[in-house]
């Protein structure tokens, strides 16, 4: 429950800003056409080979479930257990994230986002990275 | 035309050589050829389960692939693919979700396939469709 201001790479996903540690994320990736995955759920779109590597796309407008918009580009995030892509239909570079990063709900997808924070710009909800994938690769 | 997908080789991976490529609605999936005894017609009165499951879709008269220990699964379309492609890791974040059904993924026909072990894959679409989970 602490206030912090950290570098966070900030992107929108449908109508919603999310901000990520700026030390998680790869690069921005624009994606081909995506490799459905048998059995996924709606929010994990399907993957894309990149650099030798089968990337996983998850949509988190779907995930929290808010309106989703179509894109072909993607946040990589490279982490201890695995890479991951979030997609991104605007990416608005890397900013100070100000607020209380508590989490934002107390049960699945929103216990690994957190805030309320803001940029200079915009509210954003932050992302826990790992607990994000952990939750991913749980099923969730 | 779709942007080529990058699949140089930064890191070391299986090889694998025949392959059946198969079609389910809108997806697709990759099975080795040697893991397939027959293939056969499915329809619906069979009861096995169809891959067109696992992609959101009804079951559809297709063909039915039969692994060596008699396990089926339901696709659309099957074609023979012989050339020995590489085999890339399944990411970390689909391994539980997918448990042993799915050995990688592999690049074909300019397109990228899980490639998945037919009989764990039926066991799983089984189970899917019975709401357990791997």
């Amino acid at each position: 429950m602490s206030e912090q201001r950290q570098s966070h790479l900030v992107f929108a996903c449908g109508q919603s800003w999310f901000a990520i540690p700026a030390d998680a994320t790869a690069e921005v990736v624009s994606f081909p056409e995506l490799t459905r995955v048998p059995g996924a759920p709606p929010h994990l779109l399907g993957v894309f080979a990149h650099r030798g590597e089968v990337i996983p796309v998850v949509d988190l407008a779907v995930l929290v479930g808010t309106q989703a918009e179509s894109t072909q580009r993607a946040v990589l995030l490279r982490l201890a257990r695995g890479s991951l892509a979030l997609t991104a239909n605007k990416v608005a570079g890397v900013s100070q994230v100000q607020g209380k990063l508590d989490p934002l709900g107390g049960s699945g997808v929103r216990m690994h986002l957190r805030g309320p924070a803001r940029t200079a710009r915009s509210e954003v909800a932050v992302i826990d990275p790992e607990g994000l994938f952990e939750f991913l690769s749980q099923g969730g | 035309m779709a942007e080529a997908q990058d699949v140089s080789r930064d890191r070391p991976s299986a090889m694998v050589a025949g392959l059946l490529l198969c079609r389910a609605a809108d997806g697709c999936l990759a099975f080795r050829a040697r893991d397939v005894v027959a293939v056969e017609a499915w329809t619906a009165s069979d009861r096995s389960p169809h891959a067109r499951v696992a992609f959101g879709y009804s079951p559809h008269q297709g063909r039915a692939l039969v692994s060596v220990d008699g396990e089926v699964v339901g696709v659309d379309e099957v074609s023979v693919f012989a050339e020995p492609v590489s085999v890339l890791g399944t990411p970390a974040l689909l391994e539980r979700a997918m448990g042993k059904s799915i050995a990688g993924f592999v690049f074909a026909r300019d397109r990228l396939w899980p490639l998945l072990r037919l009989s764990e894959f039926s066991r799983f679409l089984v189970a899917s469709q019975e709401g357990a989970r791997f």
